[in-house]
């Protein structure tokens, strides 16, 4: 074996050297893409990000913007009227429909009311109109509805306390 | 600068730094796969080829096996070069794309004088032969330990083997070459 070795130590040592491949391949490295390249600034994970925030931002703010409105708005009607009165709610959308805002919704307030049992209609005349008038109780609290003759806008709302 | 700062720097995109381990491996890798390959213009292209990755892929290297590490992790890199070049044979390609550098290509005088050199290196030449018969890793070992005269502990690092297989094929590779040289006129006067 160590015949072997020995054979291995007589080849010639001497290194071969081909300068202009050698020079040649050093300066096309140095010169490559990789020692060139500038770090680009990558915007699109930071547009992305910034996008992003803009939704969660603009869904946050329309949502607590609208539940500030309606807390502010019932809390008005009930200290208006010292009564949880969903009718009050619904009946403030429908004065707000007698402009030229259409009725969204197709049952109207007319029809929730005299669903319900402790509800009585009636006609009368309210400001020389024909007029349908809903009358709701609510514990000691009577509800007066005053809409047009087609049932589909609210003219007036009275309320009356019983206890007083 | 040691090995590792030129290679950190290197890795930074520190052109002194790259320029200067360049300078220190060239060499090494091109005598090493010229004894392997014994043609200059394979040789020219496996050691090209064996730099581009390095500088492609210097960012991934890391220090595994301490000092040594880079110095497995060029010749693993060659050695992969110099056996796809065995599978391929004259199939095998520089992988620079760049007509600048491959005009460079004739180094006439130079190349005329490894040649000449080759032939009166009957050692290195009957060898080579007989180490061509062994198995594709027996031939790995060969040359890494006793052309390059690396250690066991970084031929195992290059061909990620546990350094006691690395001993043990080494010795099988030896016994083989023995056979194989059993023969030859060269060995047999050396008895």
């Amino acid at each position: 074996m160590n015949n072997i070795e020995e054979l291995f130590r007589k080849v010639n040592k001497e290194k071969i050297l081909i300068e202009g491949h050698k020079t040649g391949l050093k300066n096309y490295l140095l010169n490559s893409e990789y020692f060139n390249e500038r770090e680009v600034f990558d915007y699109k994970p930071v547009f992305a990000s910034v996008f992003f925030s803009l939704i969660i931002i603009s869904a946050s703010f329309l949502f607590f913007n609208n539940d500030n409105e309606k807390e502010i708005a019932l809390d008005n009607n009930q200290r208006a009227l010292g009564v949880q009165s969903e009718y009050f709610n619904e009946s403030m959308k429908m004065m707000s429909a007698t402009s030229d805002t259409p009725i969204e919704e197709s049952i109207t307030l007319y029809d929730k009311l005299i669903s319900k049992d402790n509800t009585e209609a009636y006609d009368s005349v309210f400001d020389e109109k024909e007029v349908k008038v809903l009358e709701v109780f609510e514990n000691s609290i009577k509800t007066k509805y005053y809409f047009n003759k087609d049932k589909n806008i609210l003219l007036k709302t009275e309320i009356i306390n019983n206890n007083k | 600068m040691n090995i590792k700062e030129l290679v950190e720097k290197s890795k930074n995109k520190d052109k002194e730094a790259f320029s200067e381990l360049f300078d220190l491996y060239y060499d090494k890798i091109i005598n090493y796969v010229f004894k392997r390959t014994l043609n200059i213009d394979y040789a020219k292209d496996i050691t090209s080829n064996t730099f581009l990755k390095v500088l492609e892929n210097l960012h991934r290297f890391e220090w595994r096996n301490g000092e040594n590490s880079f110095n497995s992790w060029i010749y693993k890199i060659a050695t992969n070069e110099v056996n796809q070049y065995f599978r391929k044979q004259n199939k095998y390609k520089l992988s620079i794309d760049d007509e600048n550098f491959k005009e460079l290509g004739d180094f006439g005088e130079e190349v005329e004088k490894i040649e000449k050199r080759l032939e009166n290196d009957e050692y290195l030449l009957v060898l080579n032969k007989a180490i061509k018969q062994l198995k594709p890793i027996y031939q790995d070992i060969m040359h890494l330990r006793y052309f390059e005269e690396l250690t066991y502990s970084e031929i195992s690092g290059i061909l990620n083997k546990n350094e006691t297989t690395v001993r043990v094929y080494s010795k099988r590779a030896l016994e083989k070459l023995k056979d194989i040289l059993k023969e030859d006129a060269l060995f047999i006067n050396q008895n």
